[in-house]
């Protein structure tokens, strides 16, 4: 707890515990925050320092006196922390977004760091994952009078804005950034007419060299290039040492930093060519503004892996900010579980925003169709967090047969030449029958079947498989396993009759039954010499297609850390995104463009996922910034969420697993956020809620999140996250009623008068005042009290809140969940003996009942296991009881039991934190939990699970050298397995809209063990909530929670 | 600390008291909560320590067997969760919690007295305004009959924004009478100013080091004498400052 001098206290306890914690030599990177506030937060706390944070709507200046004053005296003080340990392993140090640094340390350094009271708080250096050619148009910007117009037409759109992208680097050949036109106004790097001038006077970035980077790279359109990188990283072949966007193509990883930062910010008139076809002409968002890369996502030499460091993060965050951008752009993530306000790239975010710069992040592509569900990412207030939602242009492409007859389907990728042709039917191994349905469905490895296809028959052939039954892409996966050079799906009688756009592998063709009845008959009529070829990919606009809807991959809420704040925010075109990429090189071609020899390829590719809807927001958002120079960040936020619009039905009514009550569907602010962005009317929005720095450090403070000293907090006070100054009216535990507060900012250039309207299904509104006459400027403030009246109880429900002045619609999403008690869901102690006080909010009146259990250690069931077969649906292998790289572990849970937990580390599992190990949990075959990280720190936790026997399956993703010995913790928490003499007592006596104390205390546990309990609440009988109970007696570090999510398969 | 004034003056009136009372036959312990570990007590729970029985007492608002008192571990910074627990103790202290007290009686049942205790506020949340939010209670039972009955403003918060804990010197007020029983507890300030319990769970208090003397043979009772009219003087005393109070403090979502 942050109220303890944790230096002291702590102490007392690892001496107790010396020799209970297990120390492992080789090093780890983790981030150190210390104590004292970084520039872009600092208000003059500190006797001769004075205030160094900017005034709303301002940029950080870190040439003024006061700033260098204030980082000079920040050096001084790291200097005592870094002194403790070797200079050598110190990777990045910060002070202007965040105050800390990063360092390679062993487990020994680390505890001796928990207890250095310089230290304010000890992360693990997680590593995250990089999670358009016609969307200025879907976005309305190049309309008359659109925003493009608004700030001087397309020529001018983004004019002197900079935005900065944290990427994996940038193909700096691709015209999307050439500063030059050739003689017909296209964008040339060899043009003879210079269109930008030198950047803004404000600019201090710079263009790093590195390996196939020069300074002659960069220009007045990509005026900044930087790489961030711990020393000892090893690189893959395909990685450039500079701020070269990586090669793509098989081994390769490259392309993303390309795509987003010429959504975000890339030049118009732009001919985009994918496969060899021209796909017309593309623009950024932005398409005058100046382009920084921040390339912070490398793809290492031992495991081939792209992966964004926390570490390289900040230190990426922290340049940009020094530099002067206007906006950030972050398409990467997620955060393990959603992740926390005091993640080191929360915190230095919050440090950006108040240092002026708007951060757009992407939500995270574990929406409830991924294979691995995930709450939303990027959760704190005070950045944009976009979902990835669909536009209505689609992509189709022509099969032409060996006749001269041609038809088309759906297709992303058609590239293949003419080739000779095959239908599933007759392409079986020796006896397999032809009219095996799985044969023709083109069944095989990918399905967790043996093969069918017989790649003597299939290689260097176009494969006609039929739909039905399994995965789309499959069939594609497996006809390229069998040597097949091309797909065509063909729907057939009684089957679905859609064609879908989906992330083959191989080139493909989705076509319709009529004319896969064309394809067959010619192949029948043939034979042997029947041909192919697929090809003449091409976008052709639908406006019967319903848009946008929201992706399904797309991350929803709510919100894991509080869901009292919305995530995400709003949504923007995602999927099916056409922009800059990187070429795909062989290894000599890489050689060639390191050496700085040749003028390399550009390439442009579709490429789907919340990474691709982040850069349209940070794009949009330099133009408001360029239109409404005075506009604060949390103002921008504001525009974009009260004019936003409803998505259409995505057709999804699942509940989230770590929220039963909330549903997947897109349209509710879980998935669409505020709604989907409206550029023009964003920029004439009619009010804002204005946010700034002090109002995110009491909403921290309130929560006592950590990332203020309490010094601070107890100065400036604190706010109840509901009542945080947001567009958007969210309410976790109405325990009754609950009455929220707001202010808005007149943005209008008039005096208006504003008239409130509300609705909350079940409930009563009441705004007060309800009207609002505000001056140009003006701000005003109101409440809204929620009274439940017929709203069941643990329940979200979803209305809004619009305010109108007959020009202006100023609407907001307006979500409550009625309870009856606000417990914490986790809290955890190292103490072998303890006692512990929580405080739970209470909307009932009378005494509240409890049923607890544990606390135990972990059942251990320690194993081998190889590697799996990642290509494969690891889910079925486990439901058909294991494969090789998937182990099987039965456990049976009880009726009654409170939670069962399954985990395992990497501290327990062989390859010093490199073996990366899944988690997948299964009963009557079905999946009621996974873990997909990075590593082998892997969880799933069931509260109240349904008794029965379950299956839990440890898959081999990647084990070190292809073999790791692991342990499996089990927990089954139920009212009979009890230790350490638990106790949890209640409250006898609870007011509504009250706070009482709970009571829990152990005593005499083993040292050096995890154990689990929980405590049900009950009121008259009925659940209320659990909160989980961790004691820790082995003297825990920081774990390491890596996502491997990449964006969602291109398509 | 806004209460100091009141207190140095408390503080005064104790001196004078014990010079007048020279040697006292008092055989004086320290009820200092360490002989147990950290624990959690329902209403009706017992535990002793240094021929002391304390008795938890659930609120009068409750049916008497709720969650109302606990023992923690100063030196665990993990025993507080949404809660915030005072500091700069990093021993072991008791808790009050939800409106309820803590009985204290000789396990012998004979008579002691109360010379001085240390005492602090438990926050139901963290971040709160530096504000003395309530007292905490002293009510002893004498032996022949009557009460004496004294009330502290709990401690303000340190630099860093922690409540910690503060010294309640006791000798002028309970020093000289004899004890049967003490009951602690503590109220919160409604916006009038006057403290009240029950008050929706949010009493809470911490108290240490319970500076207790037996007081085996009923030899000193002119000498109590003064010591009451020391009582009444605090009791007129009571230390808080207008302005500072608050109803209810909000609860956490």
């Amino acid at each position: 707890m942050k109220l303890h001098p944790i230096s002291s206290a702590v102490l007392v306890l690892l001496s107790a515990m010396a020799g209970a914690a297990v120390a492992d030599d080789v090093r780890h990177s983790y981030i150190v925050q210390l104590v004292d506030k970084p520039a872009a937060t600092y208000t003059g706390q500190v006797t001769g320092l004075a205030a160094t944070m900017p005034a709303a709507g301002q940029r950080l200046n870190v040439d003024a006196a006061d700033v260098q004053n204030y980082l000079n005296y920040l050096d001084t003080k790291q200097e005592s922390v870094l002194n403790t340990i070797s200079a050598a392993e110190i990777t990045h140090k910060y002070n202007v977004v965040f105050n800390g640094f990063a360092a390679m340390l062993t487990d020994d350094e680390v505890r001796a760091l928990k207890k250095n009271s310089g230290v304010a708080k000890i992360s693990a250096d997680n590593i995250h994952q990089l999670d358009t050619s016609y969307t200025p148009t879907f976005l309305g910007l190049d309309k008359a009078g659109g925003l493009w117009d608004q700030v001087g037409g397309k020529g001018a759109a983004g004019e002197n804005m900079i935005i900065g992208i944290l990427d994996g680097g940038i193909w700096p050949e691709n015209p999307s950034y050439a500063d030059r036109v050739d003689e017909n106004g296209n964008p040339s790097h060899t043009g003879a007419t210079r269109v930008y001038d030198a950047p803004p006077a404000s600019w201090h970035g710079s263009c790093d060299t590195g390996e196939g980077f020069g300074v002659q790279n960069c220009n007045n359109k990509l005026i900044g290039a930087r790489y961030f990188k711990s020393p000892s990283k090893s690189l893959h072949w395909t990685e450039f040492d500079s701020a070269r966007d990586s090669v793509a193509g098989p081994e390769g990883q490259g392309g993303h930093g390309s795509h987003t930062s010429s959504t975000a910010g890339g030049n118009a008139n732009v001919t985009a060519v994918v496969g060899g076809v021209p796909m017309g002409k593309v623009s950024g968002m932005a398409p005058r503004a100046r382009i920084a890369a921040y390339k912070i996502c490398w793809t290492d030499g031992a495991t081939g892996k792209n992966g964004c460091s926390n570490g390289d993060g900040v230190a990426g965050i922290e340049q940009a900010v020094r530099d002067g951008v206007n906006v950030l752009n972050y398409s990467i993530g997620p955060g393990a579980g959603g992740g926390s306000f005091d993640d080191p790239i929360e915190v230095a975010f919050l440090g950006a925003a108040s240092a002026g710069v708007f951060v757009s992040a992407s939500a995270g592509n574990s929406g409830p169709t991924s294979t691995t569900p995930a709450p939303v990412s990027h959760i704190s207030p005070w950045l944009t967090t976009v979902g990835n939602s669909t536009h209505n242009r689609s992509y189709i492409a022509t099969v032409t047969l060996g006749s001269g007859a041609k038809v088309d389907g759906a297709s992303s990728n058609a590239m293949t030449p003419s080739a000779p042709m095959i239908l599933a039917k007759d392409a079986g191994l020796a006896g397999v029958d032809p009219a095996n349905p799985s044969l023709l469905r083109c069944f095989g490895g990918t399905d967790g079947v043996p093969a069918l296809l017989d790649p003597a028959k299939v290689t260097g052939k176009v494969l006609v498989c039929d739909r039905g039954a399994n995965v789309l892409v499959n069939k594609s996966a497996n006809a390229k396993t069998a040597g097949a050079v091309g797909v065509i799906i063909a729907n057939v009688p009684g089957g679905a009759t859609t064609i879908l756009n989906q992330p083959h592998s191989l080139s493909t063709i989705h076509i319709v039954k009529e004319d896969g009845a064309i394809v067959k008959s010619y192949a029948a009529a043939s034979g042997a010499a029947a041909t192919a070829a697929l090809g003449d990919l091409r976008a052709v606009f639908d406006p019967n297609v319903p848009a946008p809807v929201m992706n399904g991959s797309s991350s929803r809420g709510p919100n894991v850390a509080n869901a009292n704040i919305l995530k995400p925010d709003v949504t923007a075109p995602g999927t099916d995104i056409l922009a800059a990429v990187t070429a795909d090189l062989t290894h000599a071609q890489r050689d060639a463009v390191a050496a700085g020899g040749v003028a390399p390829v550009t390439d442009w590719a579709f490429y789907t996922g919340t990474s691709m809807a982040s850069p349209h927001v940070a794009g949009v958002a330099a133009l408001l910034k360029q239109r409404h120079p005075d506009w604060t960040p949390a103002a921008i936020k504001s525009a974009l969420m009260t004019t936003a619009y409803d998505t259409k039905s995505d057709g999804l009514n699942g509940s989230v697993f770590w929220d039963a009550t909330a549903k997947t569907t897109g349209t509710l602010p879980w998935g669409q956020g505020a709604g989907h962005i409206a550029p023009t009317p964003a920029a004439d929005p009619g009010l804002v809620y204005d946010a700034t720095e002090i109002d995110y450090a009491r909403f921290l403070c309130g929560l006592n999140a950590g990332v203020y000293s309490a010094a601070t907090c107890q100065a400036i006070g604190t706010v109840q996250p509901y009542n945080l100054n947001l567009a958007s009216l969210t309410a976790a535990n109405v325990l009754g009623s609950l009455t929220m507060t707001r202010k808005v900012t007149n943005v209008g250039s008039t005096t208006a008068t504003y008239t409130a309207q509300a609705n909350l299904p079940g409930y009563t509104v009441d705004v007060q005042p309800a009207v609002l006459t505000l001056a140009a400027g003006a701000k005003g403030s109101f409440t809204v009290k929620l009274t439940r009246t017929n709203a069941p109880i643990d329940t979200w429900v979803y209305g809004s809140l619009v305010w109108s002045d007959g020009t202006h619609t100023v609407r907001s999403p307006l979500t409550a969940r009625g309870s009856a008690l606000a417990a914490p869901g986790r809290v955890s102690s190292e103490a072998a003996t303890g006692s512990k006080i929580l405080t739970v909010g209470t909307g009932f009146a009378g005494t509240l009942g409890s049923v607890k259990g544990g606390l135990i250690p972990a059942t251990i069931d320690s194993r081998t296991i190889g590697q799996a077969d990642v290509s494969a649906d690891t889910n079925s292998l486990c439901a058909a009881g294991g494969a090789p790289g998937v182990n099987v572990h039965t456990v049976v849970i009880p009726s009654g039991a409170l939670v069962a937990r399954f985990s395992t580390f990497d501290a327990d599992t062989t390859g010093h934190g490199l073996s990366d190990l899944d988690l997948v949990v299964l009963k009557d075959g079905a999946v009621v939990g996974s873990s997909g990280g990075s590593s082998a720190n892997e969880q799933v936790q069931l509260i109240k699970p349904a008794a029965g026997t379950y299956s839990v399956c440890v898959v081999g993703y990647a084990p070190v050298d292809g073999q790791a010995n692991y342990s499996l913790n089990s927990w089954v928490v139920t009212p009979a397995t009890v230790g350490g003499n638990f106790k949890a007592l209640m409250p006898s006596a609870a007011t509504v809209g009250g706070t009482a104390s709970v009571g829990l205390s152990w005593s005499g546990l083993a040292l050096g063990k995890r154990h689990l309990g929980a405590v049900q609440y009950l009121l008259n009988g009925s659940y209320q909530g659990t909160t989980m109970v961790e004691v820790n007696t082995n003297d825990p570090l920081p774990q390491f929670d890596s996502a491997r999510d990449k964006y969602v398969n291109a398509k | 600390m806004k209460s100091t004034p009141t207190l140095k003056q408390l503080a005064g009136v104790v001196v004078s008291a014990v010079t007048l009372l020279g040697a006292a036959p008092a055989m004086a312990d320290t009820i200092s909560f360490e002989a147990h570990g950290p624990d959690i007590f329902a209403g009706g729970d017992t535990f002793a320590e240094a021929g002391y029985t304390m008795q938890v007492l659930d609120t009068v608002a409750g049916n008497g067997g709720g969650f109302a008192g606990a023992i923690a571990n100063g030196a665990d910074p993990t025993t507080c969760t949404v809660a915030a627990c005072p500091v700069g103790n990093n021993s072991m202290y008791y808790l009050g919690l939800n409106d309820g007290g803590l009985n204290i009686h000789r396990t012998d049942a004979s008579a002691f007295s109360l010379h001085g205790l240390d005492y602090a506020f438990l926050a139901p949340i963290g971040g709160l305004h530096n504000f003395s939010y309530g007292q905490l209670m002293l009510t002893g039972t004498a032996v022949g009959g009557g009460t004496v009955r004294a009330t502290f403003d709990f401690p303000l918060q340190n630099g860093a924004g922690n409540y910690v804990f503060g010294g309640a010197p006791l000798n002028a007020a309970f020093g000289q009478t004899k004890l049967s029983g003490l009951n602690i507890s503590a109220c919160m300030f409604d916006n009038s100013g006057n403290c009240y319990n029950p008050a929706d769970n949010q009493a809470q208090f911490a108290i240490d080091n319970l500076n207790v003397s037996a007081v085996p043979e009923p030899s000193a009772y002119a000498m109590l004498m003064l010591g009451l009219g020391g009582v009444a003087f605090a009791a007129r005393r009571r230390a808080r400052q207008a302005g500072q109070s608050a109803p209810t403090l909000p609860a956490q979502a």
